[in-house]
């Protein structure tokens, strides 16, 4: 964490990384928790945010360039003015409900500075409007209802806020941290993922309007109310997954990948990582001296053609086969599909099928040519962006692991020695 | 975000040229009849399921194609936008 | 990316000109191999008094096979592994579908005017046409007719989808599983030559039940989709409920689901 400017009362953490175990999601050390005494005491207390303060809150979102931090990186100034224009009366939801399975940052967030997502929370229904505050978790998210659950007591016992907040969990599948399914569960629907034909409105026409922010994106719209955007410091939360356990770490961005990864891969003591699963399950491989050099920097990364998407950054030792772990990984997406678009139902088990025949040697050219057209059939044809993810993540690995494509397709075992890297859910770590 | 900027592109291109063709693939149950009745519009994947051309519906036998899918479709997940 | 994608697979397609010279040389070389068909076994039986019943019976026979190919097809279309089969592809099994169907309908006319034609017969225009209206079998030959209306009904509302029944076409399509059901009945019950044909009536609806309660039984990706769908979101009641005194304006069910 050199060559930077985070100082310990501007920034979220402080400084600080947690520590966070492969499978489950509780902080086990690192960064404490801030309960609302603590937090008031080193972040201040919010002004509000209604008539004239709302629009310049958003001017400021705007000016700070802050986008969404759960993977699509929309402005969240945009987001907000739409619903701000959409008329009072509607609801505020900060989606908890991390659906990267790698990603950790959303869950500590909520287990140390709940406080300072719920001011982003209350902030953002002020200037919309809302009636209505809604904290939505994955049912089994323990740790993380616990901590949510005690903040919103704190808070109505010193009498804080004049608005409601509720707690609604979700099913536990990646599907549910879509911020469609969020809003057709609020309408009364499954908690699936919806078709939306008008981004501007994802709600139902003529039902109330719905605000969905990321929890680090709610993080930091409450930091700029508390603190306003000329104090505002653009840093990334990003995981970095090691061996044994997961690191949450506040990443400025004049910081490379190369020293992040230096300084909390685990293995990196035994020898660089050969390429970088970055932005999530669903993002992409980048080959180590492709990513070393680039900087942990939401805009930097996208002339690129990069992104640090929901912020997941699992290094893949050089002991390990790139074609092995995407396979895992696609085989799982494909078991994550919420079953209702074709091209996702089909399409992403005939790839993961392919997949498993290359890892097994067992994949020929027809397939190999099948595994390219599929590929093709399958992308921007879902009704949310699950599906583009999966192949993004196998077009990378086909690409950044030619070397161990063509190991696996001439039949011969991988010189892999390292098997299931990235943790998936149900597996134990 | 790509997904955002492919439908404000698409959007913009519907507001210069005109209507397209579009659908919902989460009502699709790859029924397949729209294929048959708009074969100038529509492509089957390899699972059977519409691939639709968005180019904007200029011409009168395209817009004919449309309107009669988008009556067809069983699951009602065809609709003319713009 | 799903532009580029769209619009290459959609170009890659036939154009309307190609697709419309394929169909008229198809159907040249249909009713041409047809009719040499049908003209040979005409001439081989001509002199024979029975030749409009031999020839009324060929066509039974060959409609109901057609009927049977064209059923299985439509399963095979709507099967839930469907997506598992890659040859024939989706578009072209389409096409063999409707095919079929034209072909079925074909010999149906052919087999109804032999048959209503053949004075012997006893069936006439009345027979084929109503119910119980025939002197011969008259119960076997309105389970044809009743056939033929329900695959009418399935065929023609498909064939105008999109135009005049709209969205009826969908539901009413099914009924053609009732049609191949009277029309197995009605070729038992109907043909003199029931006996010889009875491992053919077996073989082939055997065949079409297996199929289609694999279409209908087997659990299908709608079935994945309800058990997902079923996996509600839960409010989490706090405690203290304060918010509620503020006057929450959401709904909530007694079981705390969100609303």
């Amino acid at each position: 964490m050199s060559g930077q400017n985070v100082t310990v009362d501007r920034s979220i953490f402080g400084g600080a990384t947690a520590v966070v175990p492969r499978g489950g999601t509780e902080t086990l050390s690192g960064v404490s928790r801030m309960d609302l005494a603590s937090h008031r005491a080193a972040f201040g207390r919010r002004t509000s945010s209604r008539g004239q303060a709302g629009a310049a809150l958003i001017d400021e979102l705007a000016a700070v360039a802050l986008t969404g931090r759960g993977g699509g990186h929309f402005p969240a100034a945009v987001k907000w003015r739409s619903v701000a224009s959409a008329g009072t009366g509607g609801i505020v939801v900060v989606n908890g409900a991390e659906g990267e399975p790698g990603s950790a940052k959303d869950a500590v967030l909520l287990q140390t500075r709940p406080h300072l997502v719920l001011d982003g929370v209350i902030a953002a229904m002020e200037v919309t409007g809302a009636r209505e505050g809604v904290v939505w978790l994955h049912q089994g998210a323990d740790s993380t209802v616990r901590s949510v659950r005690s903040a919103i007591a704190e808070r109505i016992a010193a009498s804080e806020d004049e608005l409601p907040l509720r707690v609604v969990l979700a099913p536990d599948r990646y599907v549910s941290g879509e911020a469609t399914s969020i809003i057709r569960t609020i309408e009364g629907g499954p908690t699936l993922p919806r078709f939306v034909n008008n981004p501007a409105q994802p709600w139902s026409d003529g039902g109330r309007p719905i605000l969905v922010n990321n929890t680090e994106t709610m993080a930091r719209a409450g930091l700029i109310a508390l603190r306003g955007a000329a104090q505002y410091v653009p840093t990334s939360l990003v995981t970095v997954i090691s061996r044994g356990y997961r690191s949450v770490i506040e990443v400025g961005v004049d910081e490379t990948f190369g020293t992040l990864i230096g300084s909390h891969w685990s293995d990196f003591a035994a020898g660089e990582p050969q390429a970088v699963l970055l932005g999530g399950y669903g993002g992409s491989w980048v080959s180590w001296s492709d990513v070393r050099r680039l900087r942990v920097d939401p805009v930097a990364l996208k002339p690129a053609g990069l992104s640090i998407g929901a912020g997941l950054v699992g290094p893949l030792p050089a002991t390990a086969c790139g074609i092995e772990e995407s396979t895992r990984i696609v085989n799982y997406l494909a078991g994550q599909s919420a079953r209702q678009c074709g091209p996702c139902v089909f399409g992403l088990a005939a790839v993961a099928q392919l997949c498993d025949d290359l890892t097994a040697g067992a994949l020929t050219s027809a397939g190999r040519k099948r595994l390219t057209r599929f590929m093709g059939e399958i992308s921007g044809r879902g009704a949310c962006r699950h599906p583009d993810g999966a192949i993004r993540m196998v077009t990378s690995a086909l690409h950044v692991f030619g070397a161990d494509v063509s190991r696996h397709r001439r039949g011969r075992t991988c010189n892999a020695k390292v098997y299931g890297v990235m943790p998936l859910p149900g597996e134990l770590s | 975000m790509t997904r955002h900027h492919a439908q404000d592109a698409r959007q913009q291109v519907t507001d210069l040229v005109g209507p397209t063709l579009r659908i919902d693939p989460s009502l699709c149950d790859g029924v397949g009849i729209c294929a048959h009745l708009a074969p100038d519009l529509i492509a089957l994947d390899s699972w059977g399921y519409p691939i639709i051309d968005d180019h904007a519906l200029t011409r009168k036998r395209l817009m004919r194609q449309a309107q009669s899918v988008v009556s067809a479709c069983p699951k009602k997940a065809l609709f003319i936008q713009g | 990316m799903s532009d580029k994608s769209a619009r290459s697979a959609v170009t890659q397609h036939p154009r309307a000109f190609a697709r419309g010279a394929g169909l008229v040389l198809g159907i040249t070389f249909s009713a041409v191999a047809t009719s040499f068909l049908i003209g040979t076994a005409v001439a081989s039986i001509a002199s024979d008094r029975m030749a409009p019943w031999i020839l009324g019976r060929a066509a039974g026979i060959s409609s109901y096979l057609l009927l049977v190919a064209l059923v299985v097809m439509g399963l095979l279309l709507s099967h839930p592994r469907r997506a598992q089969w890659n040859r024939p592809s989706s578009a072209t099994r389409i096409r063999i579908h409707v095919s079929l169907s034209v072909f079925t309908l074909v010999f149906v006319v052919l087999h109804i005017v032999v048959l209503a034609t053949d004075k012997y017969a006893g069936v006439g225009w009345w027979g084929s046409f109503v119910p119980m209206g025939s002197s011969y079998r008259p119960v076997a030959v309105t389970l044809g007719v009743i056939g033929l209306y329900a695959g009418l009904i399935a065929g023609l509302t498909a064939a105008f989808a999109g135009r005049v029944s709209q969205r009826v076409w969908w539901p009413l399509h099914k009924v053609a599983i009732v049609s191949l059901v009277l029309v197995w009945l009605h070729g038992v019950l109907a043909g003199v030559d029931t006996p010889t044909l009875l491992g053919m009536y077996i073989v082939t609806g055997a065949s079409v039940l297996v199929l289609a309660i694999t279409r209908y039984v087997a659990k299908s990706n709608s079935d994945d989709l309800a058990e997902l769908e079923a996996a509600q979101a839960h409010e989490l009641i706090l405690h203290p409920p304060k918010s509620s005194q503020r006057g929450s304006s959401g709904r909530r069910s007694s079981d705390g689901r969100f609303l």
